[in-house]
């Protein structure tokens, strides 16, 4: 594991253990419901993880559009656009602990590894549409009903299993709903041998909302064009497939450092962005528009 | 107006309506709502529904 990753794992395990800090409900099969359960956490963090000490910003948005009576979620969506505008997909890379699980997935040895294909640009649309369809239109039609969580999200799935193995009742509960999330949980576990966070690149609605704001959010990746020397290492290491001479702003750059290290000539920049600065006209190297 | 200035003045701006925002919703009492919700098990998240 390189040393950029190493800190970059450290501080998502150290983020995932203060989000999740409460250890005596991973024994008890119970949740937190203490005073702090009303702030919502950046990153996917299902707040019936035993550990949660936070809530959901996706669930929490689903359960103000779900309401029988709508109210305009102010509150989550506040903290979202907050959380959005100083980092972005900084979230992502660093505060983000179903991101962590699918990287340290991504470090077992595996037959198979594909990182680039050809449906990968098309398919990072999907995101986009679970968003749209399965955090805002549906539930807001089909009320009390938070359909990214009930039929999608598997970190509600990781939080199921881990509060079955200590609580009988719920265990005994779990039915055919639970089946088809394990089916959807197994297939990003397996997804995530293969490809570097395909969660992330595709399915995730959270990642869909903050790349919004990878354009102009307080943290940024800058290019100085008069030290890039277009050599290409930046995008041949990026394993979120962006090239970053072309789109330091990328929708889908989560931020993760990796291109600054490679540069040979310090051209990359990742940080609170006080200048900006455009990208080499001559360059054609494929890349995602931010 | 260069570019720069402009990322500048939309986050100024997003960062601005988020405040206002979450303080709208505290207002509102929103964030008990987020309580309410957070605080007990969510049966669909966790597969039951």
């Amino acid at each position: 594991m390189a040393d950029n990753t190493k800190k970059r794992v450290a501080v998502q395990g150290l983020w995932s253990l203060i989000t999740n800090a409460n250890f005596k409900g991973f024994f008890e099969g119970r949740i937190y419901s203490g005073p702090v359960k009303q702030i919502c956490v950046p990153g996917l963090n299902c707040y019936s993880c035993p550990g949660a000490v936070g809530a959901c910003p996706i669930g929490s948005l689903q359960t103000f559009l779900s309401k029988m009576t709508f109210k305009f979620p102010y509150y989550v969506l506040g903290l979202l656009i907050f959380f959005g505008a100083i980092l972005g997909r900084v979230v992502c890379g660093f505060l983000c602990p179903f991101g962590l699980l699918q990287e340290l997935l991504a470090l077992i040895p595996f037959p198979i590894k594909k990182n680039r294909f050809k449906a990968d640009r098309p398919m990072r649309r999907i995101k986009y549409i679970i968003l749209l369809l399965c955090v805002v239109i549906l539930p807001a039609s089909i009320k009390l009903t938070p359909v990214f969580c009930k039929y999608i999200c598997p970190s509600g799935t990781v939080s199921g299993i881990l509060l079955a193995i200590s609580n009988s009742v719920l265990a005994g509960k779990l039915g055919r709903l639970f089946t088809w999330k394990l089916i959807i949980l197994l297939a990003i576990v397996i997804g995530s041998l293969i490809i570097f966070r395909p969660f992330c690149k595709y399915l995730c609605p959270l990642g869909a909302f903050y790349a919004i704001f990878n354009r102009f959010a307080l943290v940024r990746l800058t290019c100085d064009t008069s030290k890039c020397i277009s050599c290409g290492k930046c995008s041949s290491v990026c394993k979120m497939c962006v090239d970053p001479t072309l789109t330091p702003d990328s929708g889908e750059c989560i931020r993760c450092g990796d291109c600054v290290k490679a540069c040979p000539e310090g051209a990359l920049h990742c940080g609170i962005s006080v200048k900006d600065r455009t990208a080499p006209e001559n360059s054609s190297r494929d890349t995602f528009a931010s | 107006m260069k570019a720069p200035d402009k990322k500048r003045i939309i986050l100024m701006i997003t960062l601005t309506a988020a405040i206002i925002l979450i303080f709208a919703g505290l207002v509102e009492g929103q964030a008990s709502a987020v309580f309410e919700k957070a605080a007990k098990i969510c049966m669909e998240c966790i597969g039951i529904g």
